[in-house]
């Protein structure tokens, strides 16, 4: 719920500024750029974002419905804690890419939603026993390679689809 | 992924590991454009403001790499 509340006033305000002519180009060109970066399996530009994760102090002995709103409130939307794959830079792009307010805000719900509940669904996966990662630092790194990889192709089928969308707009 | 082909060289087999990639990216791309075509062609001419439907699969797209994006994090005690 946070998550959608918050993009979904993203999407309000990034499709209230007509951004969309531009953002398309700057999608294709961000999405082939980080695209062919981590498809590549090179070290090139890092992704944007911030390295703040969420302090241990403000989940450690507080009550767990605290602990499932803090939880909510940063990891949900995404803005507020680590991104280690471009993937998450390009969510914004393509929410002023819509085009028009209405598009730009069901756009943005349903990155809101999306997100969320993959999150979610991550820490349910990882908070099962022997599955974190503290139990098995290699897994971690070979499954956050394999991410980058799958996360690089797919940026490039966005790519794709957004030189289409440019040349429609010719 | 490691590939002993009798007769080559690690060099041989570094260099066709990269036209391997190269390959799947420029597949990638081509997949991205085909379906950019394929929902410019369905829905036929745009009339109106706005990108038009090509951009909605975009939007669309970058949904599923949220999704994707969420459930690949890790989480770190």
């Amino acid at each position: 719920m946070p998550a959608v509340a918050v993009w979904t006033v993203l999407g309000a305000c990034l499709g209230a500024l007509p951004l969309a002519e531009a953002a398309l180009p700057l999608t294709a060109a961000y999405a082939a750029g980080y695209g062919l970066i981590e498809a590549g399996g090179k070290l090139g530009l890092p992704a944007p974002g911030t390295t703040w994760q969420v302090p241990q102090t403000m989940v450690k002995g507080v009550p767990r419905g605290r602990r499932i709103l803090v939880w909510g409130s940063v990891l949900g939307p995404g803005f507020a804690t680590r991104n280690p794959y471009a993937g998450f830079g390009l969510l914004p792009l393509a929410v002023a890419s819509a085009g028009s307010v209405r598009g730009a805000v069901l756009t943005a719900a349903a990155i809101g939603l999306a997100h969320g509940s993959g999150r979610a669904l991550a820490l349910l996966r990882d908070a099962r026993p022997g599955t974190s990662a503290s139990a098995d630092p290699m897994r971690l790194v070979l499954t956050s390679m394999y991410w980058r990889t799958f996360d690089g192709y797919a940026l490039l089928v966005i790519a794709g689809a957004a030189v289409a969308a440019c040349a429609a707009q010719l | 992924m490691t590939w002993r082909l009798a007769g080559t060289t690690s060099g041989q087999r570094g260099a066709g590991l990269a036209a391997f990639r190269m390959a799947g990216q420029a597949g990638a791309v081509l997949a991205g454009l085909g379906a950019g075509w394929a929902a410019a062609a369905l829905a036929g001419p745009h009339a109106g403001p706005g990108p038009g439907p090509v951009a909605a699969l975009v939007g669309g797209l970058a949904v599923l790499l949220a999704a994707a994006n969420g459930y690949s994090k890790a989480y770190s005690p």
